[in-house]
């Protein structure tokens, strides 16, 4: 009952307000009339007996208020009072309010943006099944978080380990398919059956892979994305059951998987137009411990930790370190990470270092919304006055200011989730693979709950510290006093100061950033490549029937090996390419500068003992001649390897420098001879090095080179593992040409004659690939420039605005300083000393600031301390010069002021 | 004339005002004049604080109000107890018994 009162209380309250306040007004006024008959009767004269009704109610005005803040909902309908009403005064303040908005409208818009792609790459999780439990498990010491291993040890932790509710193994691979339209070389990943079934992704159509079609000599089937099925085979529905050739081999298609199967994830986002493949092991596989091509993913129990899962793998490894002391080394062991934050390693410090320089941006916004506020409260002194005497209470009063803020939070919000969808349209436009998931990335409903949170925090730091002002002054004395002792020491001049003063910090924080960067990029642009970008054009070559890395297999019949690609296809065609009128020069090389081509492996110096913890390991490609000249690459001893080194000619190398420094020391490395894993890789011949080649850069431009060898095409024994690595899979050709000329298609004209059954790929000049190397420096320069350009945007304004308003409001003080005998250019003085005290002042705050953070981006900085001098002195001065430019314009108006006119106008 | 008002204690005034409304209905200033009555004028409500206590009253549901004719045949907003307000009128009678012995119980000791 008592419930059901109140709640009819509060709709009458709101929905009939009109009737609530009549009711009210009637009920005052009959009283105030009883009491005025009361007094009559007791012989009061008619005006004395009205007076002291009066006076005994109390203002008429006062009491209606009072019992309104009685009523229930009464708080929802002052808010709601207080909105229109903040509405109807920004409405009469356009310009002001047009800045207000458009300034929180750009903090919020980029924070929502960043905060929106953070949320798709980072925080949601993938589409699969148990996605938080997907777990990658690695070899302790890779090269780096996603090192592969073997079968053997597949097998192992799958048999042994229990913190798995399952555990898959998959292959990064490429597959060229056969369509109508002529072969495709697509990405072709391989997988067990049981990563399909724990990824828990439907097929489209068909089904997945079966136990049987994962063991060994299992049937050849194959599943295909939707992307390529759409693409390639026009979306038919009757595809599953047939037969289709992949690598030369007939495979029957078992299913289509969806879109939403990007796995293996860090393949992106050439997975979506992928074909999979069954990993049925082979005896190399079965055999061998150190044939190290897949990487094993599995599914923690429920309740499992990761601690758990790696205590057990830890066991598991003492176990095969045991078993198999001759074939694993001292330190092996595994390491599980969650998969999803392996993924996004490489961008999250990327992230959150913008997302804190975006929080940057937007407390500056802020601040300069508090200073317009806490400006305009000073022009409304006596708006404030009448409203405190009819009634309003200060909290009142705060309560408008603070709901000023929530207004324009509310609209800067509005447009900021606009500009924000924007800003995301843009970030689809970035080349693929720039953020990993980065076609994931939508806006979703947690957008809302986060713009909602950034609306309150700008509502609160913009319009409190505002809105205390207020409450603090003396109100009635704003009724008779215009505002006539604002200067640089009352507390609201104080304030503005100290907020404008906080913003140059956080903007000399984000030039400093800026700064850093942009000497980083122009180190990383004039870093040593090791080799000239001009004029060459590389692309990548595939075999109609290549058959991957992944089945890859050591033959022992040496007697009856067949004769070598590299004499077969690649000689023929690298001549003909080399009599293309305008090209200079034409090489073949598996592993190019700066291409995802990474082919490890172990060696042994011949007559150094063999260190098992220590073995010499480098990246191997295979090479033909001209190399070296075709890249203008430095031979810095001996020769280099080239066309005269044949199947037939005893078998050399080049080495490059970094492998020279690190493994020979001080040794000569000419004639020294070198094993490329022997019986296990089927290179048995010790390979004599002939030739030092200076570094290249091969991963990351800045980065420090591996230890590279460079075998002849032609020496790569068609028996060994090598050959179908480093030949029949996939190779690169690097062309120079003379002039200008349109590579691709001389290019494909020369191959289709002498080569037709390669499929050429990703035509890209030099300069291309080194830009698209630094292009995560450009970008993350670009953003932090944008966002420092933002900040350096709002200091202006602020510091103009504090000093105009500085200003105007001493425009009596300045009247009287000048008829007292101060000269304008005294005058002008006094305000631009102020501007350069509040720069200075924060300048000295930001530069303390940014010492203090610099060690969060020296890992972003290339050849560069995060306490660049130079870049500290070029971000002093130019912020110094920005600000005294902001501060001209008010003091010229402070000195332009008439005494007479000053003084009079009061 | 007048013994000097005392300041209504928090709650009493609730208390009063429902007891005022025990013999019948009145509008605001008769209920102002029955408690300086009742009280032999040692509590004079002021409308500042009358108005807002009844219509927070009437919110609760213990009172109730409609529009009648005063004796002066002046239009004016009449109080009238409802059951509930029956009900807490017992519950605060039966406080204010407690408080009152216990003050004078503590203002008894020495």
């Amino acid at each position: 009952m008592p419930l059901f009162t109140k709640v009819r209380s509060l709709l009458r309250n709101l929905f009939s307000w009109r009737r609530v306040e009549k009711d009210l007004y009637e009920e005052v006024h009959s009283h105030l009339e009883m009491l005025t008959e009361e007094n009559l009767r007791a012989g009061m004269g008619r005006n004395e007996a009205e007076r002291a009704a009066r006076i005994e109610l109390g203002g008429i005005e006062q009491v209606k208020e009072e019992v309104r803040e009685q009523r229930i909902g009464n708080w929802i309908h002052s808010v709601l009072c207080d909105c229109r009403f903040a509405l109807r005064q920004l409405r009469k303040a356009p310009g002001f309010t047009a800045i207000a908005v458009l300034t929180l409208a750009l903090g919020i818009g980029a924070n929502a943006a960043l905060f929106a792609v953070v949320e798709s790459v980072v925080l949601r999780a993938l589409p699969y099944t148990h996605a938080d439990r997907l777990t990658f498990i690695a070899p302790k010491g890779g090269r780096d978080q996603f090192s592969s291993t073997s079968w053997l040890n597949y097998r192992d932790i799958r048999d042994q380990a229990r913190s798995f509710t399952q555990l898959g193994l998959y292959a990064h691979d490429v597959a060229v398919v056969e369509t109508e339209e002529g072969a495709v070389s697509v990405s072709g990943p391989r997988v067990t059956p049981s990563v399909l079934s724990m990824l828990g992704v439907q097929p489209l159509l068909g089904r997945t892979f079966t136990e049987a079609e994962g063991q060994s000599g299992g049937a050849p089937v194959v599943l295909l994305s939707e992307g390529l099925w759409r693409e390639s085979f026009h979306g038919d529905r009757g595809i599953v059951g047939q037969v289709v050739k992949v690598g030369g081999i007939g495979r029957t298609v078992v299913g289509v998987m969806p879109y939403a199967m990007g796995f293996p994830e860090e393949d992106a986002p050439d997975v979506h137009k992928a074909v999979w493949m069954p990993i049925q092991p082979t005896p190399e596989m079965l055999k061998e411990r150190g044939y190290s091509m897949f990487s094993i993913v599995g599914q923690l129990q429920e309740r499992v930790g990761l601690k758990q899962a790696q205590a057990e793998l830890d066991a598991i490894a003492q176990r095969i370190a045991h078993d198999n002391a001759d074939a694993v080394t001292p330190g092996f062991g595994f390491r599980a990470t969650a998969y999803q934050e392996l993924l996004t390693a490489p961008v999250r410090p990327v992230f959150f270092g913008l997302l804190g320089a975006l929080a940057l941006v937007l407390l500056i916004a802020c601040a300069n919304v508090a200073n317009l506020l806490i400006a305009r409260s000073l022009g409304r002194q006596q708006e404030f006055a009448v409203r405190a005497a009819l009634g309003a209470g200060r909290a009142r009063l705060m309560r408008q200011l603070i709901a000023e803020g929530a207004v324009l939070s509310v609209l800067g919000s509005g447009i900021g989730v606009l500009l924000a969808k924007l800003a995301l349209e843009g970030v689809h436009k970035l080349p693929e693979g720039t953020i990993p998931r980065g076609d994931s990335i939508t806006m979703h409903w947690t957008l809302i709950v986060v713009v909602a949170a950034i609306a309150t925090v700008t509502t609160v730091f913009s319009s409190l510290l505002p809105a205390i002002l207020v409450a603090r002054t003396d109100l009635p004395a704003g009724l008779h006093s215009a505002t006539k002792s604002i200067g640089a020491h009352s507390v609201r001049g104080r304030v503005a100061g100290f907020l404008v003063a906080t913003e140059v910090a956080l903007s000399t924080v984000l030039l400093i950033g800026t700064g850093l960067l942009f000497r980083t990029l122009w180190n990383l642009e004039h870093a040593p490549l090791g080799f000239a970008a001009t004029r060459v054009t590389t692309f990548s070559a595939m075999s109609e029937d290549a058959t991957g890395f992944t089945g890859m297999a050591v033959s022992e019949d040496r007697l009856d090996a067949p004769t070598s690609v590299a004499s077969l296809v690649y000689a023929p065609v690298l001549e003909r390419v080399r009599h293309v009128p305008g090209v200079e020069s034409a090489a073949l090389i598996t592993a190019p500068p700066l291409s995802d081509m990474d082919l490890h492996s172990d060696f042994e110096i011949v007559g150094q003992g063999k260190d098992l913890a220590n073995r010499p390991s480098a990246r191997v490609t295979a090479v033909s001649g001209d190399y070296a000249s075709t890249l203008g690459a430095p031979l810095l001893r001996g020769r280099m390897v080239n066309d005269d080194d044949t199947a037939s000619a005893p078998p050399v190398v080049a080495v490059n420098e970094s492998l020279a420094k690190k493994y020979f020391g001080n040794m000569d490395p000419l004639q020294q001879q070198i094993i490329l894993g022997g019986k296990e890789t089927g290179m048995e011949e010790a390979l004599t090095v002939v030739g030092v080649l200076g570094d290249q850069v091969d991963s990351k431009v800045g980065g420090i080179p591996d230890p590279m060898i460079f075998i002849p095409y032609q020496q790569v024994p068609t028996t060994s593992l090598f050959y179908q690595a480093l030949l029949t899979t996939m190779v690169n050709f690097v062309v120079k040409t003379r002039g200008d000329l349109a590579v691709a298609s001389a290019m494909r004209t020369a191959f289709h004659e002498a080569a037709p059954s390669l499929a050429l790929d990703n035509f890209k000049t030099m300069q291309q690939v080194v830009d698209e190397n630094i292009f995560s420096q450009r970008m993350g320069l670009y953003l932090t420039g944008t966002f420092a350009g933002l900040a350096v945007l709002m200091v202006v304004a602020g510091l103009y605005g504090v000093l105009a308003q500085l200003v105007s409001y001493r425009r009596h003080e300045i009247g009287i300083r000048m008829a007292l005998g101060a000269t304008r250019q005294s005058v002008a003085q006094m305000i631009l000393r102020h501007g350069a005290v509040l720069i200075a002042a924060g300048l000295g705050a930001g530069i303390l600031l940014a010492l203090a953070m610099g060690q969060l981006v020296s890992s972003f900085l290339y050849a560069l301390r995060p306490t660049d001098f130079w870049t500290y002195i070029g971000v002093a001065i130019s912020l110094l010069a920005v600000g005294l430019l902001a501060s001209v314009l008010p003091a010229r108006r402070a000195a332009s002021i008439e005494p007479m006119q000053a003084l009079r106008e009061e | 004339m007048d013994p000097e008002p005392t300041t209504l204690l928090q709650g009493t005034l609730d208390l009063l005002i429902l007891k005022s409304l025990v013999a019948g209905e009145l509008h605001g200033l008769g209920i102002s004049r029955r408690i300086k009555q009742i009280t032999s004028g040692t509590f004079v409500v002021k409308p500042g604080s009358l108005f807002p206590a009844l219509h927070r009253m009437e919110e609760e549901g213990w009172i109730s109000s409609f529009w009648g004719d005063s004796e002066n045949n002046r239009r004016a907003k009449y109080y009238r107890l409802t059951k509930p307000g029956r009900k807490q009128l017992e519950v605060e009678t039966k406080r204010w018994g407690r408080i009152s012995w216990a003050i004078g119980q503590a203002l008894e000791t020495t």
